[in-house]
């Protein structure tokens, strides 16, 4: 199944399974990253992002399933035997160790003589931009460094894997930002195979090579970053990578979908279905298209505008389809140009070929 | 991926494949053996000395199986059962009465301005200093037959329940008062602004917002009382009199008349209160977490003249009483005879004139304190850090956190007797500890092993739980990121362990009079055979060098945490 020019299969999940008491916290999980591979766990609170990245690190073992890693199998092997990096939430730094010491505290142990110690250290801390600080103690670091801390520190002995479980939840949006684009630097000169859990899509999406979208101890959908925004497998992928709009329709034998009684071309994907079976259309903003009134659509009646920077994210109660909440992403020289303003009314298209269309009700809703 | 709709099974236990397990590493059996030498520890020195006392309550002094017959005897003779009466008295005046002065003593020291605070409180927390025999004392010293202050008593006598009763009081004060003031001192101010702006009188609010705000402080504090007074033996033993408490009478079964299977009746007695009341104060305590939000805003007193004033005046009365008691003991000791003849002497600090042991009491008290506190403070931790982080043996680990809790439920004379009982057994190889110091040791660790196990897995509870994690991943055995990190970062509250088990080490007596024998007395021992014998002046002696040798390790506990710990915790400032 790997093409012969991708790198191989570093980390290999198979039906990895978890329950707390009789709660079932993973069931089933299979997967395959490969070496080099940056992916994120993306997922709702409580879906098992970190129960799944702690029984990769051996930390809460799995019930059943096998682990492997490079080759090798490592799932009965306690943490200690295994080969990881790890950065928790709370970076779990070592608060009476200087930040240098903090970096070096495997290293030490290793009995590495303490030049080396030191000029590994030093270079760890150029590497996340530390340099400066590496004589502080935790408590006298901002949170960004902290977290840079714990990253350098996770590094330091070389570990083939490289885990970070919600690393920057902890940070303001601007830190944020700026950490991942560092993490993601890091990655890109190091080449280490990189697990983070997230359940940020945002940083999901502009981070990783592979998501794998995790709900209710599942894997939902494992993909590119655009395989997961342009054709998700379910309604619930679609509704948690990016924004959607979501419309109660019926399959027809033409292979079309009736919303409120008015035909839609549905994109790729579809699944063919009983005639008039129930099922969900989904819509993104920026497939809507918005026309000066009586330019052809569907009458549509501006709720809300809201101003977004680069577009405009516009409200529409559109009657023909019987939606009184449809949202559409507008670029602003065209919204300027509809006079898009609380009232106003414009036309609403949806383009052939574009709305998935999805079985009605999320499957996870009716277990 | 299969999208079927799951149907929630009735029987996940029986479809879910059982427990991965990890193979063991070395860490891993290093960490399963020490939790398992805690726990054979806690089941060695509490477990099964209580089975052996249990047992003994339905033997004949053959060893035979009697059933009932114990009971029975022990409940028809009102002699003895006239002491339950007695005890539950005394236990309950005396609580009544230090929960009042010391909820009148904490208002004053969190919620008023007067002043000398700092003075008033470091004299009420005194009595802590002293064996529980030395209020008694001081107690004979003022009212008794020479007594200055015998007038006062109108005729009546001080042996009996009144001097109990006031020695008690003396005695738990400061754990009433300490319990009161935690209490009261984690108000809610935003609680008191509302009411005030509600335009509510100050009266309604002391009942509506303050005495709600520590109805469980105040339940832990008369529990506390309650059970200190009830068990205790130091008071009772010289200021009882003839007037006979269960305290006494456990001491008078077993070392005066030699009736064991009675004397472990008694004891089981004893406990039922103290495990009753154990009880009530676990759960007033799990209730009262969740009181104190993270959002609270602390109340700080407003000056307030005339409020003020009162609050001094009662309490440096109080204060004032409490130093009498501690000062009437330390001048009694150097006067050559009360209350004729007042010159100052060191005579009474002569201990070989009135003891066969002389100093060697208070040097067996030394080493005997610092092992408990060295020993249990390793123990003690290493214990706690096994049970919060190890990662195997779960149900020993669970079962260690029960057990360890155990000890705060039971008297010392309780297991002073449980020892006798089950270390004195033909059949026990440890049969050879009896009358070494080692069984002073371990019966003193044993019996104040609770407070010490809860201060440290509160701490350990805050570490951050992923230090094990961290250093796992980054190959570095559990043991030593214990030693650079855990440690380190504890050491406070492992200096408090050091403190609290050396002091109580010093200064209880109540199980180690059944285990002592005259290489291995201990100062506090000496106090009270010293007393029995009639030279209550060395008594007072004895009792003041504990007094200043407690006195000395907190001095040194403050100077060694002002100056010392700051150079090691320079991480903590930021
Ligand atoms: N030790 C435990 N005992 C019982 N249940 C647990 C335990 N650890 C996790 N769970 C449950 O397993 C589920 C998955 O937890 P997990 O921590 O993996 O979620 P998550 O996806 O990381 O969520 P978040 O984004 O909030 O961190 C949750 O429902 C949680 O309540
Ligand atoms: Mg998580």
């Amino acid at each position: 199944m790997t093409a012969p020019e991708e790198p191989p299969v570093y980390l290999r999940l198979q039906n990895i399974s978890k329950h707390f008491g009789t709660f079932h916290a993973l069931r089933d999980v299979s997967l395959s990253i490969r070496k080099g591979e940056f992916v994120c766990f993306l997922g709702p609170s409580g879906c098992g992002k970190t129960t799944l990245l702690r029984a990769i690190a051996g930390l809460d073992p799995q019930n059943s399933g096998r682990i492997e890693q490079d080759g090798r199998d490592i799932s009965r092997l306690p943490p200690a035997q295994r080969d990881f990096g790890i950065v928790f939430q709370s970076y779990a730094l070592f608060p009476n160790l200087t930040a240098a010491e903090n970096i070096g505290y495997g290293l030490r142990n290793r009995g590495v003589p303490g030049h080396e110690i030191r000029a590994r250290v030093e270079q760890l801390a150029t590497l996340v931009h530390l340099y400066e600080h590496l004589h502080k103690y935790p408590s006298q670091l901002s949170g960004g460094q902290q977290q840079r801390v714990a990253l350098a520190r996770a590094l330091a002995l070389s570990p083939g894997l490289l885990l970070l479980d919600e690393p920057l939840s902890a940070l303001d949006a601007q830190v944020r930002q700026f950490l991942r684009r560092e993490i993601k630097e890091v990655h890109r000169r190091l080449g280490i195979t990189t697990i983070m859990v997230t359940h940020d899509q945002e940083e999901a999406l502009t981070l990783s090579d592979r998501i794998v979208l995790m709900n209710r101890g599942v894997i939902e959908q494992v993909g590119t970053p655009t395989e997961l925004y342009r054709t998700p497998r379910t309604a619930f992928a679609a509704a948690f990578v990016g924004q959607s709009n979501f419309l109660p329709g019926r399959l027809r034998a033409d292979g079309t979908v009736a919303v409120n009684g008015v035909p839609l071309r549905p994109g790729v994907g579809v699944q063919a279905g009983m005639p008039d079976e129930p099922v969900q259309i989904c819509l993104r903003p920026e497939q809507v298209e918005l026309r000066p009134a009586g330019a052809g659509g569907y009458p549509a009646q501006v709720t809300d505008v809201e101003f977004c920077g680069s577009f405009w994210r516009v409200t529409l109660s559109v009657e023909a389809l019987g939606c009184r909440r449809l949202v559409a992403d507008v670029p602003p020289a065209l919204g300027g140009a509809l006079a898009l303003a609380e009232g106003a009314a414009v036309d609403a298209l949806v383009p052939d070929g574009v709305a998935q269309v999805f079985p009605e009700v999320f499957p996870e809703a009716a277990a | 991926m299969n999208q079927s709709v799951r149907v929630p099974s009735l029987a996940p236990a029986a479809r879910t494949p059982r427990r991965l397990r990890l193979s063991m590493g070395r860490e891993d059996w290093i960490m399963a053996g020490g939790i398992l030498a805690v726990g054979v520890f806690l089941i060695v020195a509490v477990a099964l000395p209580l089975l052996a006392l249990f047992v003994k309550a339905f033997e004949n002094r053959a060893g035979e199986f009697v059933g009932l017959a114990n009971f029975a005897a022990y409940f028809s003779t009102p002699s003895l059962t006239q002491s339950i009466w007695n005890s539950l008295f005394v236990a309950s005046a005396s609580t009544v009465i230090t929960v009042t002065l010391g909820f009148v003593f904490a208002y004053g020291l969190t919620r008023t301005c007067m002043p000398l605070r700092g003075v008033l409180r470091a004299l009420a927390v005194t009595p802590i200093l002293s064996p529980s025999m030395l209020p008694a004392i001081s107690l004979v010293y003022l009212f008794g037959n020479k007594g200055f202050a015998k007038g006062l008593l109108f005729g009546n006598s001080i042996y009996g329940p009144i001097g109990i009763i006031m020695g008690e009081v003396y005695y738990t004060f400061p754990h009433v008062l300490l319990i009161l003031v935690t209490a009261l001192s984690m108000a809610d101010a935003r609680l008191y602004e509302a009411a005030d702006a509600l335009g509510t009188s100050r009266w309604r609010t002391f009942w509506t917002v303050t005495l709600p705000g520590v109805r469980y402080g105040l339940v832990s504090a008369a529990v506390v009382a309650f059970t200190l007074a009830l068990t205790d033996f130091g008071v009772a033993k010289v200021v009882g009199g003839r007037f006979n408490v269960l305290a006494t009478d456990v001491y008078k079964q077993v070392i005066g008349q030699k009736n064991f299977p009675m004397g472990a009746v008694v004891g089981l007695v004893l406990l039922a209160p103290a495990l009753l009341s154990f009880l009530v104060t676990r759960h007033v305590q799990k209730r009262q977490k969740a009181q104190l939000s993270a959002r609270s805003v602390l109340l700080t007193p407003q000056p307030q003249k005339g409020r003020d004033l009162v609050f001094f005046a009662v309490c440096s009365v109080i204060a004032l009483a409490i130093a009498t008691m501690l000062g009437t003991s330390a001048f009694a000791s150097f006067i050559k005879l009360w209350p004729y003849d007042l010159t100052l002497t060191l005579t009474n600090y002569d201990f070989s004139l009135v003891d066969s042991s002389g100093w060697t009491s208070y040097t067996n008290s030394l080493v005997m304190a610092s092992s408990v506190a060295v020993i249990g403070t390793a123990v003690v931790f290493g214990g706690a850090y096994l049970v919060e982080k190890g990662r195997s043996l779960p149900l020993l680990r669970h079962a260690i956190s029960v057990l360890a809790l155990l000890p705060l439920a039971v008297p010392g004379l309780v297991l002073g007797i449980a020892y006798i009982f089950f270390f004195n057994h033909p059949a026990n190889p440890l049969g050879f500890l009896m009358g070494t110091m080692a069984i002073l040791v371990i019966n003193t660790l044993a019996h104040y092993y609770t407070v010490a196990h809860l201060s440290a897995s509160t701490i350990l509870k805050q570490v951050d739980g992923e230090y094990e994690a961290v250093s796992a991943s980054l190959k570095v055995p559990f043991w030593r990121t214990f030693a650079l990190v855990t440690v380190p970062v504890c050491l406070p509250t492992i200096l408090d362990i050091l403190v609290y088990l050396f002091a109580t080490a010093l200064t209880t007596a109540s199980s180690l009079i059944f285990l002592y024998t005259p290489d291995t007395k201990t100062a506090s021992v000496a106090v009270i055979s010293i007393d029995d014998a009639g030279n209550i002046a060395s008594a007072a002696a004895m009792a003041m060098v504990i007094v200043y040798t407690s006195a000395a390790v907190r001095g040194l506990d403050l100077l060694v945490r002002r100056f010392g710990l700051a150079r090691f915790q320079r991480w903590r400032q930021r």
